[in-house]
């Protein structure tokens, strides 16, 4: 047996893994990985081959039974996005993906289907390291965003889609059965960055591309809905909220189609990364 | 039927614009002109006929298209949980 240790703020996890899988393991939590001394864990993962697949004991107790170890993976990774969204205290949990140009961090946020992992995957292949996945915490009193760097998972058709278009060069683009992708970026920061930038995509066939402008006043309703319950109430996360917005610049990316999107993406780093005027 | 505001609600500044998050429905609202003076208005409360005489002081647009907003305003406020009707307060306080 293995035993990898998983360091992400305010969250520290163990996973015990039999020799074969630790290689796997290692692979997909690789931007978690940590070398350090260990202390008391939060949660323990123990996985245990079985005659009918794999089994996981979370801190002793039996979670569930796969039927490999790649749905175990998938499984513990649904499990610590929970375990950080009960850990988060004061920090907002914004159901969002992020990656950073230069120290600024870019939080792309939306309901479901709206374009939020596809415009994570599209920043990541324009050379933009990787924040976070799913969960995005930030400190409202800093607004630092906390690395929460998992592997992306999004239809098996917009990534099959994508790789005919533009040649991954930037991560690892594998497919799960009928339906599933996942994309694993190389390069991903593990420091905190400043939220500077929140992008709201908008996908519709039947829309000219463009990118809006927004006023905080136009997102506070939504973004206060992409946040995960808070543990410290909601009046403070609406206060937090309010901050944090206030001080970010706010876009609404409207796209049509893959190209538009890498077009329109292309084009604001171009206008992010221009001096000031 | 005088109007209330709920006692739920907490207002915040955003920008110039003003916010209302409704604790009862965990939601958040940012306010138009119109539905911020019938909020600021409401600091004790008015009925319907108040409300008009309040706003029809304070804007300049003809008294039919006035009513018609205050009315869809205090409804939308309503189904939101923002405010609530004086005969829903008394419920709630023999309840």
């Amino acid at each position: 047996m293995r035993t990898l240790r998983l360091e992400y703020p305010k969250l520290s996890v163990t996973v015990s893994v039999p020799d074969d899988m630790a290689a796997s393991f290692e692979r997909n939590f690789a931007h978690a990985l940590s070398v350090s001394l260990p202390t008391t864990a939060h949660l323990h993962f123990d996985v245990r081959p079985q005659i009918d697949g794999v089994s996981v004991l979370r801190n002793g107790l039996l979670s569930g039974t796969f039927p490999n170890a790649t749905e175990v993976m998938f499984a513990i990774e649904e499990d610590l996005e929970f375990a950080l969204i009960e850990r988060l205290d004061g920090w907002i949990g914004f159901h969002a993906g992020a990656v950073t140009l230069g120290d600024v961090a870019i939080v792309t946020l939306g309901h479901p289907d709206t374009g939020k992992t596809t415009t994570t995957l599209q920043l990541a292949e324009l050379g933009l390291p990787m924040l976070c996945e799913e969960v995005t915490p930030v400190d409202p009193d800093t607004r630092l965003v906390h690395s929460f760097p998992h592997p992306l998972t999004l239809a098996r058709g917009y990534g099959e889609a994508f790789a005919a278009r533009y040649p991954v060069t930037r991560g690892d683009l594998s497919f799960y059965g009928a339906d599933m992708a996942r994309y694993a970026p190389h390069a991903v920061r593990v420091q905190p960055a400043q939220l500077g930038v929140m992008l709201f995509p908008a996908y519709n066939p039947s829309s000219t591309p463009a990118i809006e402008r927004l006023s905080p006043a136009d997102v506070i309703p939504d973004v206060f809905g992409y946040c995960f319950t808070p543990t410290r109430g909601d009046e403070h996360l609406y206060d937090s909220v309010i901050r944090v917005v206030e001080q970010c610049r706010l876009f609404r990316l409207h796209t049509c189609s893959i190209e538009s999107a890498r077009t329109l993406l292309i084009q604001l780093i171009a206008d992010l990364s221009a001096p000031p005027m | 039927m005088p109007f209330v505001r709920s006692e739920s609600v907490k207002e915040k500044p955003v920008g110039t614009e003003l916010s209302l998050y409704v604790g009862e429905h965990r939601s958040i609202h940012v306010l138009n002109p119109t539905a911020r003076f019938i909020w600021e208005s409401l600091r004790d409360p008015l009925t319907f006929d108040e409300l008009l005489f309040v706003m029809g002081e304070a804007f300049t647009i003809d008294a039919a298209t006035l009513q018609l907003d205050l009315r869809e305003t205090l409804d939308r406020f309503v189904a939101l949980g923002v405010l609530h009707s004086m005969p829903d307060v008394d419920a709630h306080a023999e309840a």
